[in-house]
């Protein structure tokens, strides 16, 4: 990628909106004082993002993919452990695809 | 870029919209949309970060990822009541993200499919032991599914990361309304 003047100021400005994207949330709910709904829907967002990160991901890894979820989710409930779970979840995505060459 | 922008989704969005001459604006108007996820994830981290020093949180607020804020939500939902993890795990991040930037432009082409290890389910594992973290019982399981069902729609329709913001703020607000009652 060629560094010239306008490339570095783009960069520069990629930064600073995404450090504004960053702080906005936070900066926000310290000018107000939430309402009770307000707080309701503050601790739902937590579970609502991660399952919007999770969702699309685990719809295109197939059979295999929905497998290794059970498993790590399994996993996960019983250890309350995040290294396991993901360990197992892992290896069974990289074993099925070395047998059976499918995703 | 890696360092100064630092969000992964939109750097690789940047780099399909980079030609010459360089539409500076609408490369800093999509990084926005983008990134406008971080909105909510800020937001939920308030109760724990607003006991820091400012000056520390917006410091540290630089650093969050998807990632490293997953991280620091399990954590402070497991009882840790410091709201520095949010640094820690995005200086790590951050440090792997720069050095491995540099790597990949030094051996691009040297490394093959990193699929074949089941890397690329890592994340999907961490974020799904996170989410059994998160469960508070049945009343979840509305917004939950709501969100997965707007993130997959949304992500098949839509370009970029909006899915993540669509399905975040579809699910949390079906939670408020439920919570709320």
């Amino acid at each position: 990628m060629e560094i010239n003047l306008v490339a570095l100021l783009t960069i520069l400005g990629m930064g600073a909106v995404t450090y504004a994207t960053r702080i906005s949330g936070f900066w926000l709910l310290g000018r107000i004082t939430p309402t009770k709904r307000v707080s309701a829907w503050m601790s739902a967002i937590p579970g609502a993002v991660l399952v919007s990160l999770i969702a699309p991901a685990l719809l295109a890894a197939g059979v295999v993919g929905f497998i290794a979820a059970t498993v790590t989710v399994v996993i996960a409930a019983l250890t309350r452990r995040m290294l396991p779970a993901m360990v197992a979840g892992v290896a069974i995505v990289a074993v099925a695809r070395l047998l059976f060459h499918v995703n | 870029m890696s360092t100064i922008v630092f969000a992964g989704a939109s750097q690789l969005v940047a780099l399909g919209l980079w030609v010459t001459p360089l539409p500076a604006g609408a490369l800093i108007l999509t990084t926005l949309i983008v990134n406008l996820r971080h909105l909510l994830m800020g937001a939920s981290l308030h109760p724990w970060l607003s006991r820091l020093p400012s000056g520390r949180v917006y410091a540290s607020l630089f650093f969050m990822t998807d990632e490293s804020w997953a991280l620091t939500l399990g954590a402070l939902n497991d009882g840790m009541e410091d709201g520095a993890f949010l640094l820690g795990s995005g200086l790590t991040l951050f440090i792997f993200w720069g050095a491995a930037t540099a790597l990949g432009e030094l051996a691009s082409g040297l490394v093959s499919n990193p699929a074949q290890w089941g890397l690329d389910f890592a994340f999907t594992a961490v974020f799904l032991a996170l989410l059994v973290g998160l469960w508070r019982g049945k009343a979840d399981l509305l917004p939950w599914i709501v969100a997965a069902v707007v993130a997959i729609a949304a992500q098949h329709w839509l370009p970029g990361k909006w899915y993540i913001l669509l399905g975040g703020l579809a699910g949390s607000l079906i939670g408020a309304l439920r919570h709320g009652d």
